[in-house]
């Protein structure tokens, strides 16, 4: 009966066995992956010179203060003056050997939306050498940010686009 | 024939016999049958992965560069211990999946589900799903492929919550983009989420009277016995460390954990969610999709209450409460019976010496006056031996399985509603044997009956025998499965015939 017993109890190892460590192809051998993954900032929609109005407005408090007091830095003059931060929408376009894989607006987070645009897609493509153009744009009148390359995807390999800030381009790794 | 209690007997479905006759099998073999201790058992998982956990925590480094190192050195360098430990952590947490998921899948076939226990059942789903995420984030702590694996592929079912601002994906973009921060946060989510676990099992638990949580020393020694043994014969494996910079084509996958993940290869992430909300939905509502029969509900009759409190011990699911009196009367307290919590079963009856509980509008008198009744009646048959079979509603089949035998049936909801004082009515009416046919042991409906039956009639428990007259051999309890007809047959006619021979030598049970 202990025999039956140690037998039966081992039902449940026998699953572990064969459930827990299971090979599972994710992803086939010819494989790789372009990844776009970056957060970028739009132009804002107005340029306004929102350093002076603070610095006018912290100088007028210190010097206020000095004489009476009570006086109250007024922390929404930028919404009075209308010095909006709103920000404008990041525009991404991608072209891979002539297909438009990706052409989309990633508006800007916040409730003011003033924040960064959150970029994050992936692409799978075969290995190889592909034609890769990718285009930015992040404001009205300014000019969009282009990078264009031959590139080598590694079998299982995974290519990176982000955008950096110290070269203020897109760059590929 | 029948008599009836207000209690029909509950004719079983296909799959609830099935999963009787599996218990009978094992059984059978097992002098501790594990599948009557799945709720513990899964507990004493719970602490296992605890205990291995902190020991694993010692030698862990919360940083990306440190976490797959810390866990190669204790799964290579350290295999003597760490790499057991480590071994114990991930399959006690497999088998803590497969325990959980047949407890589920008892529970729900043998219809211990409905009523008062929905929000067992409704806690037991948050469970499952917590002791998931848990493994996961445990996952994740390795920062191997497979840990890269989910993390890309949790990012990507989180990012479709509305709540969060950024994709959780570009974290995981490529070299440089985590931080020793991200790790922190890792580690605590997987250790708080052990506390919420155990809150969880709290609420899981808290109607349930002297909630049984920890296994037999037996079963709990064998399973960890059994788990070292396969810790040691099959230590966890490792993969290559995650890489940010290549896909993780290829992964040994934990079913009992990832398995949400393979099907994203083929469905979209909405899909998924779509999937996994209509499930949880659908189990969480389980109890009121596939309803319970509503039993008798018990009640207190106030002035036969001496607040003795007897019916609060006994009761299996805190479903009586003591109060100040309010009465007048020279007791302390008195009784009071929540209806919604009330599974019906009768074992308060079974407790109260006093007739001061009834069973929807069925006083403890007006039972024991059909006890006597049918006992004199039973007592007039000229052919013999004459027999009262108090049975379980949830046991065998009593009535089915007695032909031929001088014999009558009191049909209970459970056999812990019979108290001796029962019995010794019917053997004083001149009935010459009793029977009480219960579920099999272990295996109440409600949980103790079994249990308080025989402490009761072995004079353990109050309400106890009345008289000391030695009269044990007329008296037969049986503990059976309502699928062990065959048994049950030949148990009664085995004690018909010692009734016929005098029975002197024969012990109660």
């Amino acid at each position: 009966m202990r025999i039956a017993a140690f037998i039966v109890s081992a039902i449940p190892f026998v699953l572990i066995y064969m459930l827990s460590a299971a090979e599972f192809h994710f992803y086939a051998p010819s494989d790789s992956m372009l990844k776009i993954a970056f957060k970028h900032s739009g132009k804002r929609l107005e340029e306004c010179d929102e350093a002076g109005f603070l610095l006018r407005e912290a100088e007028r408090y210190r010097r206020e203060n000095r004489q009476t007091q009570g006086v109250r830095m007024d922390i929404g003059i930028l919404e009075k003056t209308g010095c909006s931060r709103e920000r404008y929408p990041v525009e991404l376009r991608l072209v891979v050997d002539g297909k438009i894989l990706l052409e989309k607006t990633y508006q800007p987070v916040g409730l003011k939306k003033d924040g960064a645009s959150y970029i994050y897609e992936r692409f799978l493509l075969k290995k190889g050498v592909h034609n890769v153009k990718i285009t930015l744009k992040d404001g009205k009148n300014s000019p969009p940010y282009l990078l264009k390359k031959m590139v080598n995807f590694p079998p299982q390999g995974i290519v990176l686009v982000r955008f950096d800030k110290r070269k203020d381009s897109l760059i590929m790794e | 024939m029948e008599d009836r209690v207000e209690t029909e007997h509950k004719h079983l479905g296909v799959f609830h016999l099935m999963w009787l006759h599996l218990e009978g099998l094992l059984n059978r073999i097992y002098r501790n049958n594990p599948l009557y201790h799945l709720h513990s058992i899964g507990v004493f998982l719970i602490w296992v992965a605890l205990f291995t956990g902190i020991y694993l925590f010692i030698f862990y480094k919360i940083n990306p560069e440190g976490a797959y190192e810390s866990v190669r050195y204790l799964t290579e360098e350290q295999w003597w211990l760490g790499g057991i430990m480590r071994s114990l952590h991930r399959y006690g947490s497999d088998l803590l999946v497969t325990v959980m998921l047949l407890h589920l899948a008892k529970t729900f076939i043998t219809s211990r589900h409905g009523g008062w226990r929905r929000l067992a059942w409704i806690s037991g789903v948050f469970i499952l799903w917590m002791v998931w995420i848990c493994g996961i984030f445990g996952y994740w702590l390795v920062w191997d492929r497979k840990a890269q694996l989910v993390a890309l592929f949790s990012a990507e079912m989180l990012e479709r919550i509305p709540i969060f601002g950024q994709p959780l994906s570009i974290n995981f973009s490529g070299a440089g983009s985590l931080d020793a921060i991200f790790f922190y946060i890792l580690f605590i989510m997987h250790f708080a989420l052990t506390v919420f676990l155990f809150i969880l099992l709290w609420v899981h638990v808290s109607r349930i009277a002297s909630a049984r949580i920890n296994p037999p020393f037996r079963v709990g020694l064998a399973t960890l016995g059994l788990l070292l043994l396969y810790s040691i014969l099959f230590p966890a494996g490792l993969e290559p460390p995650a890489d940010l910079k290549s896909l993780p084509a290829t992964v040994d996958v934990d079913w009992f954990f990832m398995f949400l993940y393979a099907p994203l290869k083929h469905l979209s992430v909405p899909t998924m969610w779509f999937i996994i909300i209509v499930a949880t939905v659908g189990i969480a509502l389980v109890p009121w999709l596939f309803p319970t029969r509503k039993g008798l509900t018990a009640s207190v009759i106030l002035k036969n209450c001496t607040g003795c409190e007897q019916c609060v011990f006994d009761c299996p699911y805190e479903a009586i409460y003591m109060q100040r009196r309010s009465d007048g009367k020279p007791f302390n307290l008195e009784a009071l019976v929540s209806p919604e919590r009330c599974a019906g079963c009768g074992i308060c009856v079974g407790a109260c010496e006093f007739d001061a509980i009834s069973m929807d509008g069925l006083t403890e008198r007006e039972f024991k006056e059909q006890i006597l009744a049918i006992s004199r009646e039973l007592a007039g048959t000229k052919e013999g031996p004459t027999l009262l079979v108090f049975a379980c509603s949830w046991g065998v089949d009593a009535s089915a399985n007695l032909d031929g035998l001088t014999a009558r049936v009191l049909t209970v909801p459970c056999g812990g509603m019979v108290q001796p004082s029962m019995a010794e009515i019917a053997l004083d009416a001149g009935v010459d044997g009793v029977v009480i046919a219960a579920c099999a042991p272990n295996d109440c409906h409600y949980r103790t009956g079994d249990e308080l039956l025989k402490l009761r009639f072995s004079g353990l428990r109050h309400p106890s025998f009345k008289t000391s007259v030695g009269r044990d051999h007329r008296i037969k309890m049986l503990f059976l499965p309502q699928t062990a007809r065959r048994e049950f047959r030949q148990q009664i006619e085995d004690f018909a015939e010692e009734l016929r021979d005098g029975g002197k030598n024969t012990p109660c049970v």
